[in-house]
C-alpha cells in the first residue's frame, strides 16, 4: 500500500549519510509515504512532450574568464576544520576507495 | 501569516553567494520589512548583477522605492488568480482578499479573473524540486572541512559513520524529512517520474503565468490559504504544513516576482495577500525586462488596504497579549 | 551448494585469446592545463603546499556558488573537433552525488545525459603502421576532486589509521573521453589500448589544453575489459580498472584483465563487475569494491549552473585554431626527418614524435634527437621506470651534449654518463664536463704516450697494422681508452698509430 517501506528509508538514509535510529526510520517511512502519496501524481500530470524546465531564468552561457583570483593561505583554509595535520583537513579511516 | 511585507523578487535580480542554499533553482533572497517603502528600499541595496553568482541578472536594477510610492492604480488590469481561493481558504482570509480587491478597485484599477490550471500541480512539484535540491545543497554538511564533527557512539570509527553521526546530530527533523524526500526523488528508477515530471510542470507553470499575462498586468491572489498555525501544531503532519505554501509556490516554480502586504485579520492572526508581476516585460520572449519588478510595488501602495499599520504602538503583535489590531487607515506616504 | 567461483589462475595470453574475444571499454581523463579551476579562480597548479590553491569554492563553503571557466569549455570543444565528434548545440552540467572526503561539496560537478561532445572516432597507429579506428561516445567536462593520504597502517587506503585530505586539486578542470565497446581488436587489444591513449595524449597536446604528464596524472585510464567467448556476439561482465597511470601500465593492464577473466571463466566461474586497481610492481589488478546501491549517482541538472549554447560561429573559430591532425603530422614529420620506416614506426611507438620535433626545431639535427630519445633517454626512463618525457631531459640539454661532441670535447660513452649525472642533478652538461674532468683527452702529450704504452704492450697488434690490417687497430683502442679512463678521442687514437707507424690514413 504505502510507496515508502522502511527499508527503502534506511537505503536512503545511507545515501544521505544520515544515521537514523529504528524509530526514526519507522516515522519517517509513514510520514514519506503520505507525502509521497501526494506529490507523485504530478507524474499524471504531465505528457511526453512537455519539455523540462530546470531553471526559471532563460538565460546561457554565463562564463568567467580564466583569470587567477585570490587564495587562501593554509591557515585559513583549515580555520574552520574539526580537525586538521599537516596542513591538511585530517578525517578518521576510509573504508573502501571509490 | 507575520504581519510584514514580504518580498519575493524576480529569481536572479539578487545574488545569491553568500546565501546558505537550500533548492538553487528555487532560492531567491528578499527583503521582509515593516512597510513596502522600506522593502523597496532594502531591494535596492541587495539588488544587482553579481558575477559570482551564474544565476544573476545583468540588468539595471530599477527604481523600487520610486514605485513603491506610486499611487495611481487607474486603469492597472490586476488578475485574480482562479486557482488561488475557494476551497480550502479560510473564510477570514478570502473575506480580507475582497476588501483588498474592493480597495483596488475603487482606486481605478480593473479586476479581470485568470486561470492558471497548472497551478493545481505546482505544490508536488514544488515538494519534490526543492527537496531533491536541498538533498544535494546540504551534502557539504558533513563535519570534514567545517562545522560540527560528531563521533558515532559505539562501533569502528569510519568517515562514513562519522558522517552519518554529524548529520544525524546536526540536521533537525523537517530537515531530515526534506534531504530523504529529496534522495528518494532522485534516485535511480524514480527521477523520471518524480524530479522530471515535477520539471515538466514548471514549463507548464511558466505557461500559465505567460497565457495570465497576457490578459492582466498584475495578478493578485491571498498569500495563504489559513492564518498561521499555532506553534508545533503541525508538526505531526507535515503535508497540511506544506498545504500552506499553495499560493506562494507557483511563483517560486517559475520565477516570478511577488510581495505579499499584510490586509487586515482573520481569526485574530494576520492574513495578506499577493501581488505578482511578470518577470519578463514581454511574454513568451522571457527576456527579463529591466522595468518588470517594479509592477508588483506598484499595486502595494496606498490604496490596497494595508491595515496591520506598521505605525502600531505595540507592533509586532505577540500572543498571549496579541492585541485587536485596529483597521486603521494608516498609509504610508 | 558452493559458491559462484570468481577467483582462479590467469591463463596465459596464448592461451586466453585461443579461447576469447576481448572488448575493451576505455575512459580516459585529462586534466586541462587552464590557468583556473573549472568552477572557480583559483589557480590550477600541481605541486604547491597542500590548501593554498584554494578559495571558498573550491572548499565547498556554504554559500558559495560555481561559475563555469570559458577556457576550460573552448578547450574541450576543441578536444571535441580534434575527436571528430559532433558538439552539442546545448549541454549541461549535472550533479553526481556521493559522500566520498575528497569532494569537497559531496557531489562532482559533471556532466551525465548532455555532454558537450559525443559521437566521434579515432584513427590509432599500431606499432606496424596499420589503422585501428576507435570509436568515441562522448566528452564530457566535469570537475576533479581534492587528493586523499593515507596515514598510519602500510599508507595505502586499505588498514589506514586516517586519512588526510588536500584540496588543491578540487575543482581541478577535467575532460572525461569514453569510447564506445572496442570491438575486434583481437589479440592485438593491449596494443590498441596502449596506442589509443598514447594518441589521445599526443592530440592533448598538440592542442596544448593539457601538460598531458601521465606520471602527474594529467593523463589517466580507466580500462574496462570483458571477455566473450570466441565467435560470441555478446558481451561478458567487465571489470573496471582505475587510474592506470603510464603508456605501458595500460598495456600490461589490459593483459592482465584477459588473462584473468580467461582463467575465471575457464574454469567455470564468472566476473565479478567491480573496480580493480593496478599495482605497478606486480604488474597485476586487485579487487576493489564491486559495484553496488551505493553507486547511486542520483545526477540531476546543476541548478547552480545555466545550460552552455555553442553557436556555429563560436565552433568554426575554434575549429580555424585546431592543430594539424595528428596523421598528417606523422607523414610531414617523417618526410621532414628523413628517418627509415622502421626507425620512424620505432619513434611513433615509443611516443617520443612530440619529444623528437621539440628537439629538432630547437636546432638538433633529426638524427641526434632521435639518437637520444631513443637511445640513452629511453634507456635510462626504463632503469628508472619512468615515461621518456617524464625524465625531464630538454632539447637545450641534448642539443648541448651533441654540441660537445661535435666539438670533439666528449665521445658517445662520456657523453651517455655526462646525461645520467644530468639527470641526477648536476648541473648542466658542460659544468659536469668540466666538474667530474670528463673532457676527452685531445692533448697530444698525454694521448701519445697512452698509445705509445699500448703500442708497446701489444707488439702483435702492432706488427699487423704495420702489415696492412688497419682494422687491428680497434685492438689498441681499448687498452687506450683504459688509460685514460675512457676520455680518449677513438678517431685521434688512430691517427696517432698511424703516424707512429707511417702509414698514410
Amino acid at each position: 500500500m504505502s510507496e515508502i517501506s522502511r527499508a527503502d528509508v534506511e537505503h536512503l538514509a545511507t545515501l544521505a549519510h544520515i544515521s537514523m535510529t529504528e524509530e526514526e526510520l519507522t516515522t519517517m517511512a509513514g510520514e514519506l509515504a503520505v507525502i509521497v502519496d501526494s506529490v507523485k501524481k504530478v507524474s499524471e500530470a504531465v505528457s511526453e512532450d512537455v519539455p523540462a524546465t530546470s531553471h526559471p531564468l532563460p538565460l546561457t552561457n554565463v562564463f568567467r574568464e580564466d583569470v587567477v583570483g585570490e587564495v587562501f593561505t593554509e591557515e585559513q583554509s583549515l580555520l574552520n576544520a574539526p580537525d586538521a595535520e599537516d596542513g591538511r583537513f585530517k578525517v578518521p579511516a576510509i573504508l573502501d576507495e571509490e | 501569516m507575520t504581519g510584514t511585507v514580504g518580498t519575493k523578487p524576480t529569481y536572479g535580480s539578487v545574488s545569491r553567494y553568500g546565501a546558505i542554499a537550500m533548492a538553487s533553482s528555487l532560492d531567491q533572497i528578499g527583503p521582509v520589512a515593516r512597510t513596502t517603502e522600506d522593502a523597496a528600499l532594502l531591494h535596492a541595496l541587495i539588488a544587482g548583477h553579481d558575477p559570482k553568482d551564474s544565476t544573476s541578472l545583468t540588468d539595471e536594477v530599477p527604481d523600487f522605492a520610486q514605485a513603491a510610492r506610486r499611487v495611481d492604480v487607474t486603469g492597472l488590469k490586476v488578475g485574480v488568480i482562479r486557482q488561488l481561493q475557494g476551497e480550502g481558504y479560510q473564510q477570514g482570509v478570502l473575506a480580507r482578499f475582497q476588501e483588498a480587491l474592493d480597495a483596488l478597485r475603487e482606486a481605478g484599477a480593473e479586476i479581470v479573473e485568470v486561470d492558471c490550471p497548472s497551478f493545481e500541480h505546482a505544490l508536488s512539484a514544488y515538494y519534490l524540486i526543492m527537496p531533491s535540491e536541498a538533498s544535494s545543497n546540504l551534502a557539504r554538511y558533513d563535519g570534514v572541512r567545517y562545522g560540527h564533527r560528531v563521533l558515532p557512539e559505539d562501533g569502528p570509527l569510519t568517515i562514513e559513520r562519522v558522517m552519518g553521526a554529524t548529520r544525524a546530530a546536526g540536521f533537525g527533523d523537517e530537515v531530515k524529512r526534506r534531504i530523504v524526500l529529496g534522495t528518494y526523488a532522485l534516485s535511480a528508477g524514480y527521477y523520471d517520474a518524480y524530479y522530471g515530471s515535477a520539471q515538466k510542470v514548471r514549463t507548464l507553470i511558466q505557461q500559465d503565468f505567460e497565457a495570465a499575462f497576457e490578459q492582466a498586468d498584475v495578478l493578485i491572489s491571498p498569500t495563504s490559504p489559513t492564518v498561521a498555525f499555532r506553534l508545533g501544531e503541525k508538526l505531526d503532519d507535515p503535508l497540511a504544513m506544506y498545504l500552506n505554501d499553495v499560493a506562494t509556490i507557483p511563483a517560486n516554480l517559475a520565477g516570478v516576482p511577488g510581495i505579499s502586504v499584510p490586509g487586515g485579520l482573520a481569526d485574530d492572526a494576520p492574513a495578506a495577500s499577493c501581488r505578482w508581476a511578470s518577470s519578463s516585460s514581454r511574454p513568451p520572449v522571457r527576456t527579463p525586462g529591466s522595468t518588470t519588478p517594479v509592477r508588483p510595488w506598484s499595486v502595494c501602495s496606498p490604496p490596497t488596504p494595508n491595515r496591520c499599520g506598521p505605525r502600531s504602538p505595540s507592533w509586532p503583535p505577540s500572543p498571549p497579549s496579541r492585541p485587536r489590531l485596529q483597521e486603521s487607515e494608516d498609509t504610508y506616504d | 551448494m558452493t559458491e559462484t567461483l570468481t577467483e582462479a589462475s590467469p591463463l596465459s595470453y596464448e592461451e586466453a585469446m585461443a579461447r576469447f574475444d576481448p572488448v575493451l571499454g576505455l575512459e580516459v581523463h585529462v586534466e586541462l592545463n587552464t590557468k583556473t579551476k573549472m568552477f572557480s579562480s583559483a589557480p590550477n597548479a600541481f605541486g604547491d603546499e597542500p590548501n593554498t590553491n584554494v578559495n571558498p569554492v573550491c572548499l565547498g563553503l556554504p554559500g558559495t556558488l560555481p561559475v563555469v571557466n570559458r577556457q576550460a569549455v573552448e578547450d574541450a570543444i576543441k578536444l571535441g573537433l580534434a575527436l571528430n565528434c559532433r558538439i552539442a548545440e546545448t549541454c549541461r552540467f549535472a550533479r553526481k552525488q556521493y559522500f566520498y572526503p575528497d569532494t569537497p561539496k559531496n557531489w562532482q560537478t559533471s556532466q551525465y545525459d548532455e555532454p558537450i561532445a559525443f559521437d566521434g572516432h579515432l584513427d590509432v597507429e599500431l606499432d606496424d603502421g596499420e589503422i585501428f579506428r576507435v570509436e568515441i561516445e562522448r566528452a564530457h567536462m566535469e570537475e576533479d576532486a581534492g587528493k586523499l593520504t593515507h596515514a598510519g597502517g602500510s599508507g595505502r587506503i586499505q588498514g589506514a589509521d586516517y586519512s588526510l585530505v588536500d584540496y588543491n586539486r578540487s575543482g581541478v578542470p577535467l575532460i572525461e573521453i569514453v569510447t564506445k565497446p572496442i570491438v575486434g581488436a583481437g589479440e592485438r587489444a593491449p596494443e590498441i589500448a596502449r596506442a589509443y591513449v598514447s594518441a589521445i595524449r599526443d592530440i592533448v597536446k598538440a592542442l596544448d589544453i593539457s601538460d598531458a604528464r601521465m606520471e602527474r596524472g594529467n593523463v589517466r585510464c580507466d580500462a574496462n575489459v570483458s571477455l566473450m567467448p570466441k565467435g560470441a556476439s555478446e558481451f561478458g561482465t567487465r571489470s573496471e580498472t582505475k587510474n592506470v597511470n603510464s603508456l605501458r601500465a595500460v598495456e600490461h593492464a589490459v593483459t592482465y584483465e584477459i588473462r584473468r577473466h580467461a582463467g575465471v571463466l575457464s574454469a567455470g566461474g564468472s566476473i565479478v563487475q567491480e573496480t580493480r586497481h593496478w599495482k605497478e610492481d606486480t604488474r597485476t589488478t586487485s579487487s576493489g569494491r564491486p559495484k553496488s546501491d551505493a553507486d547511486d549517482y542520483r545526477y540531476f541538472p546543476e541548478p547552480d549552473l545555466l545550460p552552455i549554447v555553442t553557436t556555429e560561429e563560436w565552433i568554426e573559430k575554434l575549429r580555424a585554431e585546431l592543430p594539424e591532425p595528428p596523421a598528417e603530422r606523422r607523414r610531414r614529420l617523417r618526410e621532414a626527418w628523413g628517418y627509415a620506416d622502421a626507425e620512424f614506426r620505432d619513434v611513433v611507438a615509443a611516443g617520443l614524435l612530440s619529444e623528437i620535433e621539440e628537439t629538432v626545431d630547437s636546432g638538433a639535427t633529426p638524427a641526434v634527437a632521435r639518437k637520444w630519445w631513443m637511445g640513452e633517454i629511453s634507456r635510462l626512463a626504463n632503469a628508472r621506470d619512468l615515461e621518456p618525457a617524464a625524465l625531464g631531459v630538454t632539447p637545450a640539454t641534448i642539443i648541448e651534449l651533441a654540441g660537445l661532441i661535435d666539438a670533439g670535447k666528449i665521445n658517445d660513452k662520456i657523453a651517455r654518463q655526462v646525461l645520467e649525472h644530468h639527470l641526477d642533478g648536476e648541473g648542466s652538461p658542460e659544468e659536469i664536463v668540466s666538474a667530474r674532468g670528463l673532457e676527452v683527452v685531445s692533448d697530444d702529450g698525454a694521448l701519445t704516450a697512452a698509445v705509445e704504452k699500448a703500442m708497446a704492450e701489444n707488439p702483435d697488434v702492432v706488427e699487423k697494422v704495420a702489415g696492412g690490417k688497419l682494422k687491428a687497430i680497434g685492438a689498441l683502442i681499448g687498452p687506450v681508452m683504459k688509460e685514460t679512463r675512457g676520455q680518449a678521442d677513438a678517431g685521434k687514437v688512430r691517427e696517432i698509430v698511424l703516424a707512429k707507424l707511417g702509414i698514410e690514413g
